[in-house]
């Protein structure tokens, strides 16, 4: 069964087409690597999945009948889709653990006024998502930091914290957004594995956008690669490696010039 | 002991601990009033940290808000003869519903173009307290009498210090609640990083009408409060100094800061009266205001939090170069947690 289904995605900012008729599944609980090299509109394609762009033509359908063009961009994290960013995107003035309690921002009971009067409901809420946070500091191996400012964190441990805010929100399709810039090997070597417990113990899909080749091959079953907004290949990361269209695009004419 | 960690019991036990020492102390009626003006710019400066040091939306009109709340209580109190705690509520609400007005302007501008509307917005409604005599006698002003509470007239400050510090109280209290809940997060969340705010469900459109909501029925209460305790108003005193002092309240006593707003209320009133007692420095004309604006440049440069928390942040920096010998000690790998 197709998580995600793009189908015919066009835009084009100021008469360039960032995208062209682009397609392609995703399956239920799959690992699929979007990559592509610089330019090739891969974050584009994330904008426009998580709604941030509307896209000119063509369909996202989410989870078999969700036209995801009919929500707005704070709502599709209610249908169980998040994103994160290229270059982190945190709430710097907030603790850590406020960070990843926003996740629940949509779950969260209690109108402005049983929080203003703070009702036991709203009482109740606040431990729940409390230890809900926890429990996924816990997961990701960031226990302790809770009540630090996130803006004095390492880079690697931002990143953590974006990914435990992104599973905050119980999602089924997690967009991971260049989740390896900035790592050096042994990070993205042990985000490899946390990419792939995160599919097996949380139980969903994951879309992610990499320049790390050694990530997406490592943890990617399916791999989409995309040159000037159009695909040019699909298929296994083995199949991927062997595409001439593929080391064209990377490597550009000079390969093409030694082949 | 646990109890008097929690936050609203320490601003409770504040409360009513300063609201009695003036029946304790002899204090002259003119310091009570002022006394009593610090606790209505409290109020304002905490609705509008809501909307400046929470929300990150900027406003230079907020005096319109106060103006308003002031004369709704004039003229439901006097012509309207409703009792005065309905009339303060009403005194609350009515600016908050031209709040969310304001607000939807907000939702299409930003930064200093959101500046320059709400500067707009604050000229045109103080204009429209000059033109509307029907509503506020233009500029023979209008006046209210002392309030009565369920038969009890307030005629001392004294006893209105204590009405004020009650009011202040429930207001600190439902901000300090709804900012530590979700509302406050998402509003922090909004300033922070607009993306991911609606990446995480957080509606622009819900919680930039809520700041503007908020700020503006807090300018209202405290509008409603000094109509009552000054008992006549006009339109002059609504015009930009108010809403550029408004600006000096928070940002010398803290961006998002309960506390700060409450210090930079107390600030912004007393400064000018301790320099008049002061004799070389009162013969300086206007100097209170020189003395705002330096104060506010020179906070703004050393303390950017504002004065509320000048404390955390020299135990930070202090912690800071504690954690940074620990790290060099260790031999690097900051990024040792991260592996799960």
């Amino acid at each position: 069964m197709a998580v995600l289904k793009v189908d015919n995605l066009s835009i084009s900012f100021g008469g360039l087409k960032a995208i062209d008729s682009l397609s392609f599944e995703v399956e239920e609980k799959a690992i699929y690597g979007l990559i592509g090299p610089n330019g090739a509109g891969k974050t584009t394609v994330f904008n426009c999945i998580s709604r941030f762009y509307t896209p000119d033509e063509g369909d996202i359908i989410f989870n078999n009948d969700i036209d995801l063009q009919k929500y707005r961009v704070h709502d599709v994290v209610k249908v169980g889709l998040v994103r994160t960013f290229q270059n982190v995107e945190l709430f710097k003035s907030m603790t850590v653990l406020e960070n990843i309690i926003i996740g629940q921002h949509s779950n969260t009971k209690g109108g402005i006024l049983a929080q203003g009067l703070y009702l036991p409901k709203v009482r109740k809420e606040e431990k729940r998502i409390r230890e809900k946070a926890l429990g996924i500091m816990d997961f990701l191996g960031i226990r302790g930091i809770e009540h630090y400012p996130v803006a004095g964190q390492p880079y690697g441990v931002m990143k953590l914290i974006e990914i435990g805010r992104a599973l905050m929100t119980d999602p089924k399709l997690l967009l991971l957004d260049e989740p390896a810039a900035g790592m050096n090997s042994k990070e993205t070597e042990a985000l490899t594995d946390l990419i792939r417990r995160i599919r097996d113990e949380y139980d969903m899909t994951i879309v992610l956008v990499e320049h790390d080749m050694s990530l997406v091959m490592n943890a990617c079953e399916r791999i989409c690669v995309i040159n000037f907004g159009a695909k040019i290949a699909e298929g296994t990361p083995a199949e991927i490696q062997d595409h001439p269209g593929v080391q064209e695009a990377y490597l550009g004419e000079e390969a093409s010039a030694d082949a | 002991m646990n109890l008097l960690k929690n936050k609203a019991v320490q601003y409770t036990i504040l409360a009513f601990v300063v609201a009695l020492i003036p029946l304790l102390l002899d204090i002259n009626r003119s310091t009570l009033t002022l006394w009593n003006m610090v606790i209505i710019y409290a109020i304002i400066a905490i609705g509008f940290n809501i909307l400046l040091g929470y929300a990150g939306q900027i406003s230079l009109g907020h005096a319109a808000f106060m103006g308003l709340g002031a004369y709704i209580a004039a003229n439901l109190t006097g012509n309207l003869e409703l009792p005065f705690l309905l009339s303060l509520v009403l005194s609350g609400l009515i600016p908050m519903v031209i709040g969310l007005i304001l607000g939807l302007v907000a939702l299409r501008l930003e930064g200093h173009y959101l500046a320059i509307a709400t500067l707009g917005f604050g000229v045109a409604i103080q204009q429209v307290f000059k033109e509307w005599t029907a509503f506020t006698n233009g500029f023979s002003g209008v006046r209210a009498d002392n309030p009565v509470i369920f038969g009890l007239e307030i005629s001392e400050r004294e006893h209105y210090f204590i009405l004020g510090m009650i009011i202040l109280l429930l207001l600190v209290l439902f901000a300090h609640y709804l900012l530590k809940s979700k509302t406050g997060r998402a509003l922090l969340a909004m300033r922070d990083s607009e993306h991911a705010a609606q990446a995480m469900g957080v509606s622009l459109f819900k919680y930039k009408l809520i700041a503007f909501a908020a700020s503006a029925f807090y300018a209202g209460i405290a509008g409603g409060l000094f109509m009552h305790l000054i008992r006549f108003t006009e339109p002059n005193a609504w015009g930009i100094t108010l809403s550029l002092n408004l600006l000096a309240m928070v940002v010398i006593g803290g961006l998002a800061t309960i506390g700060g707003s409450i210090i930079g209320a107390g600030f912004i009133v007393m400064v000018p009266e301790f320099i008049k007692d002061i004799e070389f420095l009162a013969s300086i004309k206007s100097f209170a205001t020189i003395f705002t604006g330096f104060a506010m440049i020179f906070v703004i440069m050393f303390f950017p939090h504002g004065i509320a928390r000048i404390g955390t942040q020299i135990k930070i920096a202090l912690l800071n170069r504690r954690n940074s010998r620990v790290d060099k000690g260790k031999g690097g790998a900051p990024n040792g947690r991260s592996k799960g």
